[in-house]
């Protein structure tokens, strides 16, 4: 009994210590926040490319928005382009020399054929 | 008993593990600092739910009504170990953070407390800090400031010092990491200096670990060159902020350079030496005891109480005390012990990359170690050479995760040198240690004493000096959470865990594939249609995406060699296809030599109106694009030296590391080194490099992973 008793005593000390040594350097109100800061996020996105057509060939002149990958064949298609294209059809069209940023900060693409 | 061992169909004797208080009241103190990382004050409510899940056990095992009060004592405890460390954390981070914080240009008082010194710089570290701000006001602060200057700055420990420059200061957390060291520190501030802006205001006095130490290493350099005398501290004490970059380097890339921490190697070779010295006078236990326990603690302070030193004297004075009193020597329980005395000093150790290779090469050992051995002892291999290929390999296990979390690779040889260079350097220690003491009683022989130990240190750094370490470097992949798996196959394949040999093949079948599985979930962007990354840290800024031709890079102007390294060696990148830095020029020209240390580039594209000299370098194309150019898989355009439009399959990303251009397109995505300039863009979504409060950034979640998919563009954090 005495010993089970001494072995209570020692225990509490010990806990009563290791409380101590671990909080008592910082007596102040603990972070309510973790630390860590986890991100997941999600959004839609337009995924299309605005281009400006024209040109004698050209039955519908005017701007097109096209879904991204789009191809100049799907493209001229849509036009009503007949003519001979300086661009492979089946290739998507891309931004390159041609890509103009307009007032309203959308790149358009302008095709003179 | 018998009844135990025969009946179970899971596992063999009473139980299936021995069980340990002190290791799971280590583990419930740490699960208490990590929830309060992860959750704050709400992590509180694990303390309860734990202990009642402790409680419930006797229970369900219908145990004796003598075993129900010890388990439920022993819940009781569980609970409180979960709750003091969540509080402890807590409370002593925002302790940090309640130093305020300063940023811009101040005037600076303080009392010099440490001097370290790295290859460029040495850094200084001031406490009783007072900030002069130029509005006039006075601001005193408990937190520390680590000035770097650039060169040598020797100033006595002690000495009161005032200096005029820019201030900022360190968070908690920055780049998705907590910044362990700086907090144990208590370093809140920092600045970069010149040795000219410094003024000693008056001489102090170094504390006692302070003046020792100094004493230490000025002896080492005054009879020692300059090479071997670095070494000599570093072995010592553990600074190796002296040596040269490129062999400390060399030493890493080796893995070899844990030999620099002083950790259980160095306390078992001082406690031994001491131990043998007692037992030769006869000395008694309750006598030689606490003298060599106080020697012990006086030489951690020596070393600055150091994570590792702190554990491997925790270890030293529990097996003193067991050896004393008679007790056998648990070694799990007192790694257990010294994982907790440690935390409970200070709880963000559990954050720190050296506490954790120190603790899980230790526990490494204990686990691992002899079942290692006996499997080269059943190859027929001496015992002295399974054990120490046990010792080692068991090490290299335990801290190969952490390794590759922490810096991105680890060494492919590092089992051999290991195996050469311990043995080597645990003799020269223990030379050096003993030459060392008596040169520092005796100062006047110091140049004789000192010349034994100069040349066993020369003959051992010579194979770091003739070769090159960097090949076969294991990296390009990440653990993350998968850690906690391979941990797991580990003790299951260990046998520590009694079970019998089905369930033991079963668990490990299940852990080896959920590894797998966790592994490639971890390390492959599944289910995206493209992604990129974006990393950064105080070094630099970088967008990495990879694509069909290559690996495309941009990254912030002059990034620092160290996080470019580090980049290329976690993402196993050794050519990009694609360079662009967005800066200035002059900044371009001083930052591809620094990428092409550790990557060869293809081709550097540069703005149209930077005028950059094509022709200064031979192996890289320069490009000058004034139009939509092909990068990372699409297109993109330069806005100006600092800013980028590209578009990532359909969604614009507007990427700036610098000053906006006053015309901007729209875009889905804008990413900046720190908010401001979005507003008008209105994108569908921001991620940042530096600190944004309430937005994704890298700072407060480390590496963000940029994927597309059905029109739909997710960020999330790296695991």
């Amino acid at each position: 009994m005495r010993a089970r008793l001494i072995k209570c005593v020692v225990g509490a000390a010990a806990v009563a210590i290791a409380c101590a040594a671990a909080l008592l350097p910082a007596p102040v109100p603990p972070r309510t926040e973790g630390l860590a800061v986890p991100v997941g996020q999600e959004a839609p996105y337009g995924g299309e490319i605005c281009v400006l057509i024209r040109g004698d060939g050209v039955a519908f002149p005017g701007s097109y928005a096209l879904p991204y990958g789009t191809t100049y064949g799907e493209l001229f298609a849509l036009a009503g382009f007949a003519g001979e294209s300086p661009y492979p059809a089946d290739a998507p069209v891309r931004y390159g020399e041609d890509a103009v940023l307009g007032a309203d900060g959308v790149w358009r693409i302008e095709i003179v054929v | 008993m018998e009844k135990g061992r025969e009946g179970h169909i899971l596992y063999r004797g009473a139980r299936p593990f021995n069980f340990r208080p002190l290791l799971f009241l280590a583990a419930a103190f740490g699960v208490g600092i990590f929830l309060a990382y992860r959750f704050g004050v709400l992590s509180l409510w694990a303390a309860p739910v734990l202990a009642v899940a402790a409680a419930t056990l006797p229970f369900l095992f219908r145990a004796g009504r003598r075993a129900v009060s010890g388990v439920l004592l022993f819940a009781l405890a569980l609970g409180i170990a979960c709750a003091v460390g969540s509080l402890s954390f807590g409370m002593r981070t925002a302790d940090f953070e309640r130093s305020p914080a300063v940023a811009g240009e101040a005037v600076v008082t303080g009392v010099l407390k440490e001097v370290g010194r790295t290859e460029k710089t040495t850094s200084l570290t001031f406490g009783e800090v007072v900030f002069y701000t130029p509005e006039g006001e006075a601001i005193a602060s408990e937190g520390r400031l680590r000035a770097y200057v650039y060169g040598d700055a020797d100033l006595p420990l002690g000495a009161r010092v005032t200096f005029a420059g820019e201030i900022s200061t360190y968070d908690a957390l920055s780049y998705g990491r907590v910044n362990a060291s700086y907090i144990v520190e208590g370093v809140r501030y920092t600045a970069f200096l010149s040795r000219g802006d410094l003024t000693v205001l008056s001489e102090g006095s170094p504390g006692l670990f302070g003046a020792v130490n100094e004493y230490l290493r000025d002896l080492l350099f005054e009879h020692m060159d300059t090479e071997n005398a670095a070494l000599a501290f570093a072995l010592l004490t553990g600074n190796s902020g002296w040596m040269d970059g490129d062999v400390l380097q060399n030493f890493r890339y080796g893995g070899v350079a844990h030999i620099f921490a002083v950790s259980g190697m160095n306390f078992a070779i001082v406690y031994a030496a001491l131990l043998f010295v007692c037992k030769r006078l006869r000395v008694r236990a309750r006598f030689y005891v606490p003298a060599i326990a106080a020697l012990l603690i006086f030489y951690a302070g020596v070393c600055g109480f150091a994570p590792s030193a702190v554990r491997a004297l925790v270890m030293c004075i529990v097996l003193m005390l067991m050896d004393a009193g008679g007790f056998a020597y648990d070694r799990v329980s007192s790694v257990s012990a010294a994982f907790l005395v440690v935390l409970i000093v200070h709880p963000h150790y559990l954050f720190s990359v050296g506490f954790s290779l120190s603790v899980a090469a230790a526990a490494g050992i204990i686990v691992l170690g002899g079942p290692i051995a006996r499997l080269f002892t059943r190859l027929r291999l001496p015992r002295s050479a399974s054990s120490a290929l046990g010792v080692a390999l068991s090490a290299q296990i335990a801290v190969f995760p952490i390794l590759i979390d922490s810096f991105g690779y680890t060494s492919g040889i590092g089992l051999a040198l290991n195996l050469l260079f311990v043995p080597l350097v645990s003799a020269a220690y223990g030379v050096l240690f003993v030459f060392a003491l008596l040169a520092c009683l005796l100062p006047f022989a110091a140049g004789v004493i000192l010349f034994l130990p100069e040349y066993v240190l020369r003959l051992c750094i010579f194979p770091v000096l003739a070769l090159d370490f960097r090949f076969w470097l294991i990296g390009g992949f990440a653990f993350g959470a998968c850690a906690l798996l391979w941990y797991l196959l580990c003790l299951f394949l260990s046998g520590k865990v009694n079970l019998r040999p089905l369930p033991r093949a079963a668990a490990c079948l299940l852990l080896s594939g959920a590894l797998a599985a966790g592994m490639i979930f971890t390390n492959v962007p599944v289910g995206y249609e493209a992604t990129f990354l974006l990393t950064a840290d105080y070094g630099g800024s970088a967008l990495v995406v990879r694509h069909e031709g290559g690996v495309g890079l941009i990254a912030s102007g002059r990034p620092d060699g160290d996080f470019l390294e580090q980049l290329c060696l976690r993402e196993g990148i050794d050519r990009f296809s694609e360079v662009i830095f967005l800066a200035p020029a002059f900044e371009v020209n001083a930052s591809l030599p620094t990428l092409l240390q550790y990557a060869e580039a293809d081709v550097l594209y540069v703005a149209e109106e930077a005028e950059f000299p094509a022709s200064l370098f031979r192996t890289v194309e320069v490009r000058s694009e004034p139009a939509f150019f092909s990068f990372g898989g699409g297109e993109a355009i330069f806005l100006n030296e600092e800013t980028l439009y590209w578009d990532f399959g359909g969604a614009g990303v507007l990427i700036s590391m610098g000053e906006l251009p006053e015309r901007l397109p729209r875009c889905d995505l804008f990413i900046a080194q720190e908010p401001g300039g979005a507003d008008a863009l209105s994108p569908a979504q921001e991620a940042y490099f530096g600190p944004a409060a309430g937005k994704p950034s890298v700072y407060s979640s480390g590496d963000l992973q940029i994927g597309r998919k059905n029109g739909i563009i997710s960020i999330k954090g790296r695991a």
